[in-house]
């Protein structure tokens, strides 16, 4: 019940903001196109070149629209209160991930498997590129959440949040392109793909119980 | 029952801290440096070349010591880390803290040291092996923790904030060796193999022992200096440490 009503808060607040809200799926769309435009040679050859550039530009896509994750309500003092009912901080922090991905992750999801589609890769390539990309953008929010609740209220972010968080993305990356590149050659992989679920579930399960305690700090400064 | 002995917990406290530590940086300045010219004028002089390298094998008795330190530098910072959580020891953040500048420039030496090595052996000094990779991720990660520390003003959150990137970085740090190395077999099945099964020949082996030891020591004498100007820094208004800069001054 309190789960829709914060659901529903966060949706209306990111979606008043009007063609704001739309900047990082246009911001997705505008870098895919503007690598499958110059390396439209590369892609008709092999289109793993399009899976792995639709992957970093979703990496990209995550750090540039993080930025605001917690800002606003920074500013205006929600997170403070949130912050104040200490039992109930995770609930709310996992509510306002929801949402963040449910505006970012979502739309790539669909996006990027269209964007290969029309760059010409085969349908069920595609579809499993929109699977990785469905296991993988949760487990980015997580991952990205985790780091810029560190930096909550410093009125740093940008190119600061790219260095912190990057790294950390490595692993999901590189699974990622795996199961998609081992997809397109034929090859077998399961194990990859089980490296991502393991990925999705640990950082799913383990990430929000810290964010509590972080973002207390952030409010205590 | 004493499970830490009173010398090595007289350490967690700054002050006791910055007056026993003293007199060991010297004699790890002394020992690592005795070491690691023993080492490497040994295994640059008196060594045979390599079989098949031929002399440019070398450059493992300055690399190999390096390229081991800095993994454990930094999963002594994350052990840090989690110390510093969970018992809100002071010391251990000073230890993040002092520990962070030397394991990025050594990561950056042992990058730097590979490449050189790289030039005449695989003829080129750049490859995207597993390794090299972990390595390179491994700089930006300790880039990471410097970075942090520097835009946090606030000490307490920031040494917080220091030990949950570090932790995280650490629970990483095996997983992108999996994915980076899982990768790269993708691609380049038949990899670069430094030594395959031929172990290492007992002439290399000791000097590189040496090496590998006194690097340690050298750099345990390097931090524990870093964390003593650290200790001044942070506890400059405190009584103990004006009647030492009194005393310096007379």
């Amino acid at each position: 019940m309190r789960f829709w009503a914060l659901y529903r808060r966060e949706l209306l607040i990111e979606f008043r903001s009007g063609v704001e809200s739309f900047i990082p799926i246009i911001f997705f769309l505008l870098v895919v196109g503007t690598f499958t435009f110059t390396l439209r040679s590369f892609i008709a050859d092999d289109t793993r070149v399009l899976v792995s550039v639709i992957w970093i530009t979703t990496l990209f896509t995550s750090v540039l629209s993080l930025d605001k994750l917690f800002k606003r309500d920074h500013e205006d003092g929600t997170l403070a209160v949130a912050v104040l009912h200490s039992n109930a901080i995770t609930a709310t922090v996992v509510t306002k991930l929801v949402a963040h991905w449910s505006v970012t992750g979502i739309p790539i999801t669909f996006l990027g498997p269209v964007v290969g589609l029309i760059s010409g890769m085969q349908f069920d390539h595609a579809l499993m590129l929109g699977l990785t990309l469905l296991i993988g953008t949760p487990t980015i929010t997580m991952l990205g959440a985790l780091v810029t609740a560190l930096l909550v209220g410093l009125g740093r972010g940008g190119e600061l949040l790219t260095v912190l968080i990057l790294p950390l993305y490595i692993p999901i990356l590189l699974f990622g392109i795996s199961v998609c590149h081992l997809h397109i050659e034929s090859a077998s992989y399961t194990s990859e793909l089980l490296w991502c679920f393991a990925l999705l579930t640990g950082s799913t399960t383990a990430i929000p119980l810290a964010l509590g305690p972080v973002l207390k700090m952030s409010q205590d400064s | 029952m004493k499970f830490v002995p009173t010398w090595l917990s007289r350490l967690a406290s700054p002050q006791h801290f910055f007056g026993d530590i003293k007199s060991w940086i010297m004699w790890l300045y002394v020992l690592g440096t005795i070491g690691l010219l023993v080492g490497s004028i040994w295994g640059l002089a008196f060594v045979p070349p390599e079989r098949y390298q031929g002399n440019s094998a070398r450059i493992l008795f300055v690399h190999a010591p390096i390229a081991h330190l800095v993994q454990l530098i930094y999963v002594s910072i994350a052990i840090a880390g989690l110390v510093h959580l969970v018992w809100k020891l002071k010391m251990a953040d000073v230890y993040m803290s002092a520990a962070a500048p030397v394991g990025c420039w050594l990561t950056a030496l042992a990058l730097a040291s590979g490449m050189i090595w790289g030039m005449p052996t695989w003829g080129t000094a750049w490859v995207w092996d597993a390794r090299i990779v972990s390595t390179l991720i491994l700089f930006f990660l300790f880039i990471g923790l410097i970075v942090l520390r520097r835009v946090i003003p606030n000490p307490t959150r920031a040494a917080t904030a220091l030990s949950i990137l570090a932790i995280v970085g650490a629970i990483n740090i095996p997983i992108i060796k999996f994915s980076v190395e899982w990768f790269e077999t993708l691609h380049q099945p038949a990899s670069i193999n430094l030594f395959g099964d031929v172990a290492i020949a007992r002439v290399f082996l000791v000097p590189l022992f040496i090496n590998i030891v006194s690097i340690y020591v050298l750099t345990a004498g390097i931090i524990l200096a870093n964390m003593r100007y650290l200790v001044v820094e942070q506890n400059a208004s405190m009584t103990w440490i004006q009647g030492w800069i009194r005393g310096r001054n007379q």
